[in-house]
């Protein structure tokens, strides 16, 4: 029972999404508890999972769909630095959907999808090896697009169809590479500190097998130039944007890559491969052009989407520079970078609903009409931005620090620019 | 008893449909009832033979004591067993839906018949039988395709019905060249004669009444026209089944039948014409402006990844069989959801126009659901019985060495997901409040659920996909892979 606890957190929030369809769109005060409380039933079980983990207790679940393509969930510390941020993040979304929704139609379907998209995250974070990881990626493609349409207008329709074409893309890129590995060796399993088997192929297979996994999951990672589909995404509701932008979606790609880098390839060998220092240019690349577009953008949900844009491939350049340092940098960013963005976004949404404030020239004197909002996006941007003592600083720090130890200079110059 | 009856089994699943047709002849009033009776007893017997074949192995039935090369036989092999399992879940279920609406006595008595046609096709063990069982399922299933108030499903079943007479003469001149070659009929001994330049011809023969019959890129003509206006539910089983019965038999002739020397330019030719059914369907699927259109293109493109296994037949069916009878047997699950959806929208909307299904989420959330599940299964997402099927598939390509024919299987997902997503994307256009897009007649809820449940029956399928390649590969031995 308990070592099932894997499977029961995937659970929660899809048995919740899926009961919410069911329920008729007027019982709000049903559907708001229902959420809430498999949300917060959820946070516990992750805490319960987290605890188990501290003491050293392996979580791993397994179903065999064919011999050689098997589900397998499993709970390890990188997995449940994910899971954490996701079922806090579903929690407080939830809260403020529930506001910023209030007046709107079609609640049941927006939570119940929501729930499912919370359940493919996990999937996502405790997938045990590459075909799971797929599964649950391609899954949350197809749970994210009803969201991205919510409104249903024709515009947030057609912004729907360049968000599939994209990720579906970028999902048969992974398909390929995974179809391959797994024709050559059997099974491709997550394992910390790299899949041995993997390192006995030829080095080109393995290149390239890199280079389609790298460009698949970026796609969701917003990795240029795969990041086409999110500035137009921004035609969702608030809450989605938070969701897709901080939570789930481009948090998903980047988890990925992690994956691969670490538990796939193992950071050392990906390094003598030579595959690391291409992606870590092309991290550098995307923030600096993300930030540079942010720049340019006048409305304010489309300005934070490039700044998403950028801020991502940190967490792809502090993996990719070599070394424990950038590592601590890059992955702690994950989890800042969702707590910060996710902040600007409710604000955003609050500044829209409220005042009807879309672009930034319209800001002026908010601050007086709205000093609580106001207050959050000042610091959360500052956050962003990298002032002391807040959590963006403590990242760039370290990824700073990890550059220095690889001896790429090259990226302080690309984290101070980009501030 | 019990042992008699388990014998009779294959005889008994093409009697009940059989019976049930001439209940229908001699009660018409009663039409209605004979299908809810004669469908599910066809439906029980249909799983027991499968799951006959799952736990028994497969089973042998000479008709009346007459064995081959003049006798009947009746052989369940794994895949054939799997595919009579998928037939009875769809004619009963589509059945039911239909006869709710039809209520014409010829249309059910043509439904059984098609029924009883198609089991023998998946259970008969030689040419000639095989022959047989093709014409009637022809005519039985343009009759329908029929619709009494509509010139134009008149216009595309009388093309259906040529095509099909067509492919049927073809196919008989190939076995008369058969029998003159080898003396025998049945599959094991023409498998055993082995092949000649008279054999070639005459596969080549019977291979193009097949294609015809099959709508494979380029005689597919008539599908389009006659799928996307037949009835709702008659569109379910013509796309779901009746087109596999061709393709099954194709299966059969390549790897049984052609033997080791075979024709090695003929069935790369045969993959070709796969890959163009693959993209000639999807793209013409694109541009058509009408869902049941959209539904029935996407036929054509999947029958072109079922005509594209050939060659890994040939190399090597033990791991290649498997995988294609999930493919089929996915494809039939989800087209069947898609056009009964397809058909809800038709009869509450009087209309499914692609611009017209704006709001179809809103007001008819569980057809839209049936669609989407749908949609994930034909482009072959994990965890489908397409994504596992196209998985087994690729894989069986690679150890084969047959490098070039994986690419379609990867790009036919995308080429199908941009031709679905583009369909149903406006379902998720919002109308105006008010919009007055029903036609009034509101569609009962069953018969959404009944969509619901056979596009669910494609994913799970794929969950369970380990019982599915099992049964499928019962009876499987390296020369012998389908009877």
């Amino acid at each position: 029972m308990h070592s099932y606890l894997p499977l029961w957190i995937v659970l929660t929030s899809l048995s919740c999404g899926l009961l919410i369809f069911f329920i008729s769109e007027s019982h709000s005060r049903l559907r708001t508890t229902l959420n809430l409380a498999s949300a917060t039933f959820k946070l516990a079980l992750v805490l319960v999972l987290l605890d188990g983990l501290g003491e050293g207790r392996s979580y791993v679940v397994e179903y065999e769909l064919l011999p050689d393509l098997v589900l397998s969930l499993r709970a390890d510390a990188l997995s449940v630095l994910f899971l954490t941020l996701s079922a806090f993040l579903w929690l407080a979304t939830t809260v403020y959907a529930v506001g910023y929704l209030e007046k709107g139609t079609g609640r049941s379907r927006f939570f119940g999808f929501f729930g499912l998209c919370v359940s493919a995250t996990a999937g996502i974070s405790m997938a045990g090896n590459l075909f799971t990881m797929l599964l649950f990626y391609e899954a949350l493609t197809i749970a994210t697009f009803p969201l991205v349409v919510h409104r249903g207008t024709r515009e947030a329709v057609a912004a729907g169809r360049v968000y599939l074409a994209y990720t579906l893309t970028g999902g048969m890129l992974v398909l390929v590479a995974t179809v391959w590995l797994h024709a050559l060796l059997g099974s491709v399993d997550f394992v910390e500190a790299g899949f041995a088997p993997l390192r006995e192929l030829p080095q080109p297979v393995l290149i390239i097998a890199f280079f389609l996994l790298i460009m698949g999951f970026g796609v969701k990672a917003a990795l240029f130039p795969l990041h086409g589909w999110l500035p137009r995404s921004m035609v969702a509701p608030a809450p989605v944007s938070a969701l897709l932008h901080a939570v789930a979606v481009v948090k998903a790609g980047a988890f990925a890559i992690a994956r691969v880098i670490y538990d796939l390839y193992g950071v050392e060998y990906a390094e003598q491969l030579g595959v690391l220092l291409p992606l870590s240019m092309l991290a550098g690349f995307t923030i600096l052009y993300g930030s540079f577009r942010a720049l340019n953008q006048r409305e304010l949900k489309p300005r934070l989407a490039w700044s998403t844009v950028s801020q991502v491939s940190y967490i792809a350049l502090g993996i990719a520079t070599f070394g424990p340092i950038a590592s601590i940098g890059g992955i702690a960013h994950l989890v800042h970078q969702g707590l910060m963005k996710i902040t600007l976004f409710f604000c955003a949404g609050n500044l829209a609903e409220v005042s009807g404030i879309h672009r930034v020239d319209q800001m002026a004197g908010c601050g007086r009409r709205m000093p609580w909002t106001m207050a959050a996006f000042t610091l959360a941007a500052l956050g962003m931005i990298g002032v002391p003592p807040l959590a963006g600083f403590v990242s760039k720090w370290y990824l700073a620090n990890g550059a220095l130890a690889a001896e790429q200079q090259w990226v302080i110059v690309v984290l101070v620019g980009s501030t | 008893m019990l042992h008699f009856l388990q014998g009779q089994l294959p005889i008994l699943a093409v009697l009940v449909p059989v019976a049930g047709a001439m209940a229908v002849l001699v009660l018409p009033r009663a039409a209605a009832r004979w299908m809810q009776l004669f469908g599910f007893a066809g439906f029980v017997i249909g799983l027991a033979v499968a799951v006959d074949v799952y736990l028994l192995g497969p089973r042998e039935l000479v008709l009346a004591g007459w064995s081959p090369p003049l006798g009947i036989t009746l052989a369940t092999s794994g895949t054939g067993a799997l595919l009579v399992g998928v037939v009875s879940v769809l004619m009963f279920v589509c059945g039911i839906s239909a006869a709710a609406e039809r209520r014409s006595d010829t249309f059910t008595a043509s439904w059984l018949l098609t029924w009883a046609a198609l089991v023998v096709v998946f259970l008969a063990n030689d040419a000639f039988t095989v022959y047989v069982a093709l014409e009637l399922l022809s005519i039985a299933a343009v009759s329908l395709v029929v619709r009494p108030d509509s010139q134009r499903a008149l216009r595309a079943a009388l093309s259906y019905l040529v095509a099909g007479l067509t492919g049927s003469l073809l196919y008989l001149l190939g076995v008369a060249l058969l029998y003159a070659a080898s003396g025998t009929l049945s599959f094991a001994g023409l498998g055993d004669t082995g092949a000649g330049p008279t054999a070639a011809v005459a596969i080549a023969l019977m291979t193009a009444g097949i294609l015809l019959k099959s709508a494979v890129f380029p005689l597919h003509g008539w599908l389009p026209g006659a799928h996307g206006n037949a009835p709702a539910a008659a569109s379910a089983v013509l796309s779901g089944v009746v087109v596999k019965a061709g393709v099954f038999l194709l299966w059969r002739l390549w790897s049984e039948v052609l033997g080791d020397a075979g024709m090695p330019a003929g069935d790369t030719l045969l993959a070709l014409l796969g890959v163009c059914a693959l993209a000639w369907g999807s793209v013409m699927a694109l541009r058509v402006h009408r869902l049941k259109l959209v539904i029935a293109y996407s036929t054509i493109a999947q029958m072109g990844y079922l005509v594209l296994v050939v060659p890994l037949l040939r190399a090597d069916p033990i791991t290649a069989l498997p995988g294609v009878a999930l493919l089929a047997a996915n494809h039939a699950f989800a087209k069947a959801g898609g056009f009964l959806a397809a058909g809800c929208i038709l009869a509450q909307r009087g209309r499914d126009g692609l611009e017209s299904l704006h709001g179809l989420l809103q007001q008819m959330p569980v057809t839209a659901f049936a669609l989407a599940l749908s949609a994930i299964a034909l482009v072959g997402l994990p965890p489908s019985g397409g994504f596992v099927g196209k998985w087994i598939l690729i894989q069986s390509a690679y150890a084969a060495e047959l490098w070039w024919w994986i690419p379609p299987f990867v790009l036919g997902g995308l080429l199908s997901a941009a031709a679905l997503v583009r369909a149903l994307s406006h379902g998720f256009i919002h109308e105006p409040q008010g919009g007055g897009s029903t036609n009034g007649i509101a569609v009962g809820a069953s018969l959404q659920w009944a969509a619901l449940m056979l596009a669910l029956l494609a994913l799970l399928i794929g969950m369970t996909a380990g019982y599915w390649v099992d049964l499928a590969s019962i009876g499987l031995s390296a020369g012998r892979p389908l009877s």
